[in-house]
């Protein structure tokens, strides 16, 4: 029993000291992650996590284990202050503690003894029971939905950050080609207006 | 090499099986291909188990540069000619079962094993048609053709098996009780490969070697299996409140000779009423136990890999009193409660299943088992892939894997989902791996049909597993580009920025953009979270109308 209760008190050590990341973009890989985070500390462990339920465009998440805990700290609140970004931009990832159900591999909580029974149709408490089976298969659409809308938003922003940019880019295109043409130049001469010269390249 | 040598020969001989079922049949031509698939080269590695070789036999007689063995150590485990052990067959839950009949090491350093194969009752349906067979029942092979035996390498057995042979051939040595309740499997009967039949007789000669070495050991009855005494298997623990009494194990002996594996009881019929009602929720856990020890028992000292004691030493509170007092209880309670007959494994009154920690049973566990993800894959396309939701998200795989054996009566693989993002965290969730699509089907069905409430008043929903295609999708939402051929006028130093990371300097457009990002996400983390506490209130607001809620003791 002693060494079940010191198992799961190293698990939870671990937890303390492992963030989990969100809203990764598929191509990053381990060593993107690891070089990205070592900066902050020293990164021991990076393991992604499969996403089995959920629909594709949801963004990678991983757990990631550090040195001690209080890297750990340091990584969220650096990363939640600021926008960091790993393997592309502009949108940057979420960093939080992570959580013992992250992990697949953890022990047995020790001190707990689990219990279950079957319901005959003869039981008071069926009813019950089949109606908390309907509210888990309820409760699984709502939250089905509600990803669908998050993801759609998602793809709006983007949408509309695509059409920002590139609108943005165009003017600056547009003012580097006058610029560079020297039209800029003659016109300010024109119109008796002070312009930098460009740069002979 | 006399390995692949044998394995062409009988690749040649497949076509001329007549009339086999295609399970068979790909059974047996698998055999030759799937086992050399299993890496030959970690052999060499460092982290492979160890081994050693141990009594030497003699040289080949046709290849001086072979020489074969008595006996070997394979991480640990002292494996003898005429051992019966487990081997792991590539894309395979089950292990196959053989006897080591042939032990040698080539030329090469290959360490090769011919193993001379047990059937299961499963793999030859075709020819059993409705004869019965025992739950543990091994067919032996014999006569000559494909799936007699086969080759090979020493890296692919995973652990060792306790196959007694319970036939009345006046060549066997009658097995005792004890021997039959630590067996994990038992056979009596042979199916002859080349005539494709099944018979209680047992040939002169299996494979060229005496049939004496198939039947019992003469030296293994007088095994002392020491399920009475204090060894390091009986620590004490308490788990969950209820401590161990070990010392009952002491007091009553007898209880253990009756507590067979329900199948045996078909062959010894030793029915008591009384003590076997008491014992059917709990014989699984006691012979499992009492398999374990056994198996110690034989091999001594030599304890397996860490893993296994951890698991051997967590025996608990299975047999106390307080349980049987628990359930009589309930018994009580209920009104209408029928006597359970002890073969019926589903309970038929509202009884409280106490799950306890199983010792896993076969396979060892310095066997490194395929990835995950790739068996997660293969069993959704076999259709035995479930998703087990409305767990207690705190549990660990190996809970939900007792859970199903003590409540289903089934052995599967299983492992908790991870949370992400978007988890509920009230529901958690779990996908079970079993061992046949028809096995998965009726738990499904069962999970349906009657409520299975956890501990803490929630049923558990189990539904066929789907998992989405592990392949990366290669565009994300928010990622974004000028455009490619405008991306190449970009210098170096952008395109590292790029696939590296960085913070979004306060004078870039990309700030502004990632800040509207962070305020997407703190909207849409702030909408999971108002969801999930409506959830909550349901499932509490539900829980409250319960009127027998189990207390879970935390």
């Amino acid at each position: 029993m002693g060494s079940l209760m010191k198992e799961y008190a190293a698990f939870e050590e671990k937890v303390k000291r492992t963030i989990f990341i969100d809203s990764l973009s598929p191509a990053a890989t381990e060593a993107v992650v690891r070089a990205s985070l070592d900066q902050f500390g020293n990164v021991i462990q990076v393991k992604f996590i499969p996403n089995y339920l959920e629909p594709k465009n949801v963004g990678l998440s991983a757990l990631v284990e550090l040195e001690n805990a209080d890297q750990a700290k340091t990584i969220i609140s650096e990363i939640s202050s600021s926008s960091f970004m790993i393997c592309g931009m502009p949108r940057p990832v979420r960093a939080r503690a992570a959580e013992a159900e992250m992990f697949d591999d953890r022990p047995i909580k020790p001190g707990r003894k689990i219990v279950c029974r079957w319901l005959d149709s003869s039981d008071p408490d069926v009813e019950v029971a089949k109606k908390m089976k309907h509210l888990v298969s309820k409760h699984a659409e709502e939250a089905k939905f509600c990803l669908k809308h998050q993801l759609e938003e998602e793809e709006n922003l983007a949408k509309k950050q695509t059409e920002i940019l590139n609108a943005t880019y165009k003017k600056y295109e547009l003012i580097d080609s006058v610029v560079g043409n020297r039209v800029a130049e003659r016109l300010a001469e024109r119109y008796r207006v002070h312009v930098a010269k460009a740069e002979q390249q | 090499m006399i390995g692949t040598f044998l394995q062409e020969k009988q690749k040649e001989m497949v076509p001329s099986i007549h009339d086999s079922s295609p399970a068979m049949f790909e059974r047996l031509t698998s055999h030759c291909d799937k086992y050399q698939m299993f890496p030959l080269q970690e052999a060499a590695e460092e982290d492979s188990p160890e081994f050693s070789w141990g009594a030497k036999k003699g040289k080949g007689a046709l290849n001086k540069d072979v020489q074969f063995y008595k006996s070997f150590t394979y991480a640990g485990v002292e494996f003898n000619l005429y051992d019966c052990v487990y081997m792991y067959r590539h894309g395979e839950e089950e292990p196959d079962i053989g006897k080591i009949v042939k032990v040698w090491e080539t030329k090469t350093r290959k360490r090769i094993v011919k193993v001379v194969w047990f059937f299961r009752p499963t793999e030859l349906t075709h020819w059993l048609g409705n004869i019965k067979v025992l739950g543990n029942e091994l067919l032996l092979a014999s006569g000559e053709g494909v799936g007699l035996s086969n080759c090979n390498p020493v890296e692919a057995i995973t652990g060792k098996c306790n196959v007694v042979c319970t036939s009345i051939d006046r060549r066997n040595p009658q097995p005792k009780d004890r021997d039959l309740e630590t067996a994990e499997f038992l056979f009596y009967r042979t199916f002859d490969v080349g005539t494709q039949e099944i018979s209680e007789k047992f040939p002169n000669s299996i494979a060229q070697i005496e049939v004496e070495h198939f039947f019992n050991k003469v030296t293994d009855l007088k095994q002392p299996l020491h399920y009475g005494g204090k060894g390091s298997l009986d620590k004490p623990h308490s788990f969950g409140g209820a401590t161990v009494k070990t010392t009952l194990k002491d007091d009553q002996p007898g209880r253990n000779t009756q507590s067979t594996l329900p199948p045996v009881t078909l062959v010894k019929q030793t029915k008591s009423s009384t003590r076997t009602d008491q014992c059917t929720t709990i014989s699984q856990c006691q012979v499992t136990e009492l398999v374990e020890k056994g198996r110690q028992g034989r091999l001594g000292n030599v304890s397996e890999t860490d893993k296994t004691v951890a698991r051997t030493e967590v025996k608990h509170s299975y047999c106390t009193p307080s349980t049987n007092a628990l359930k009589k209880r309930k018994l009580q309670d209920l009104s209408d409660t029928t006597p359970f007959d002890q073969h019926k494994v589903m309970k038929s009154t509202s009884q409280v299943i106490e799950v306890t920690t199983r010792v896993k049973e076969g396979a060892s566990t310095w066997f490194k088992e395929r990835p995950w993800n790739d068996r997660l894959q293969e069993a959704q396309e076999r259709g035995t892939l479930v998703l087990l939701e409305n767990l207690d998200p705190s549990y660990a795989s190996t809970e939900v894997e007792d859970i199903v054996k003590h409540a289903l009566r089934k052995t599967v693989s299983a492992k908790m989902v991870q949370h992400n993002t978007f988890s509920n965290p009230l529901n958690g969730k779990a996908f079970l791996i079993f061992k046949s699509s028809e096995a998965a089907e009726t738990a499904i069905f069962e999970l349906k049909r009657r409520c299975l409430m956890l501990g803490d008043g929630r049923p558990v929903v189990a539904r066929k597993g789907t998992i989405q295609d592990q392949v990366k999708s290669k565009d994300f939402p928010g990622h974004l580009s000028i455009g490619k051929l405008k991306f190449q006028k970009l210098g170096e130093e952008m395109r590292k920025a790029v696939s590296t990371s960085h913070y979004a300097q306060s004078n870039t457009i990309e700030h502004e953009l990632a800040v509207e990002w962070r305020v997407l996400q703190e909207q849409s983390s702030l909408w999971w979270k108002a969801l999930h506490q409506e959830q909550a209130a349901e499932i509490e607001q539900l829980n409250s109308k319960l009127k027998n809620p189990i207390k879970n003791s935390v």
